[in-house]
């Protein structure tokens, strides 16, 4: 299965980064789309099918936390999943997050084999191409 | 949290982020040495933090290592304004990583929105009037200046 991604993050290099790392990594990568902050990402939504979110949290005009709970409120999208890469450590604010359905996050710095990681814990091993077998 | 605490948790995010992000390695040496070089185009970029503490921290390089830790980060040769865009968003891991909340006492920190501009270098002056501003040197023996600049102006 291709996974339609949308990696949301006012900062263009960090969603460059992102998407060369999903790649790299070896998920099944369908269309990536990009999006500068929650605004753009809710009108790409509206129009494409997207499998799995990307979202940084502090964002210009809509950020992440608003754009989080406007999927939320939203019966077509409250189901797909969101991960959120940020430099907010907040564990208070992340547990929220949490709270809210996000399946997982990543601090910024991150190497690839986290993203990898976090793609099986959300996704599946088969997402990457690897199996469950011994 | 101590100012000196933050300023230290601050170095040793530059650092920590400048190596795994950019692949740059940045040493301490005295501003008054004054033996490296800046260039005639600089970048500075802004990150305003609040919490138990509230300022502004800061970190300027020249445009060119901007672009070399752009190419870095995306293995193309970038455009400037994509260049001055790493800056800041390489601050804003920094920032994150120095307000980390197992860092001094727990506290809830923000950050802001980076902000980054084009400055020369007799604008550094006003930098190192922070009551805390380090020079770094890169490997290539690159400047690279950091401070911060605290709300309740303090040592």
């Amino acid at each position: 299965m291709a996974y339609n991604v949308l990696v949301v993050d006012d900062s263009s290099i960090t969603r460059k980064v992102i998407g060369r790392i999903i790649s790299m990594v070896g998920l099944d990568l369908g269309e990536l789309h990009e999006a500068a902050d929650g605004i753009e990402a809710l009108k790409i939504l509206d129009e494409e099918w997207i499998d799995l979110v990307f979202s940084d949290l502090s964002m210009p005009r809509m950020n992440g936390i608003e754009f989080i709970d406007k999927m939320a409120e939203n019966s077509v999208l409250d189901g797909t999943p969101v991960i959120v890469i940020t430099s907010d450590r907040n564990e208070l604010r992340l547990a929220e997050l949490k709270n809210k359905g996000v399946r997982a996050h990543i601090n910024k710095p991150f190497r690839p084999e986290v993203l990898r990681d976090v793609l099986i814990e959300v996704l599946g091993a088969q997402a990457i191409g690897e199996t469950n077998e011994a | 949290m101590k100012h000196e605490d933050l300023s230290k948790s601050y170095l040793d995010a530059v650092r920590r982020v400048l190596e795994e992000s950019a692949f740059v390695f940045v040493d301490p040496y005295p501003c008054e040495q004054g033996t490296l070089e800046w260039p005639e185009r600089l970048v500075s970029a802004e990150l305003s933090f609040s919490g138990p503490i509230s300022g502004t921290f800061i970190l300027v390089a020249p445009l060119a290592l901007c672009e070399s830790m752009a190419e870095d980060m995306l293995g193309d040769a970038p455009v400037e304004s994509v260049a001055k865009e790493a800056i800041g968003e390489i601050l804003n891991m920094i920032g994150g990583v120095a307000l980390d909340p197992g860092v001094g006492d727990a506290g809830v920190w923000n950050l802001g929105l980076p902000q980054v501009k084009d400055i020369i270098p007799k604008e550094l002056y006003a930098f190192r009037e922070s009551p805390y501003h380090v020079c770094l040197s890169t490997e290539m023996e690159e400047p690279v200046e950091i401070a911060i600049r605290f709300d309740d102006g303090g040592d």
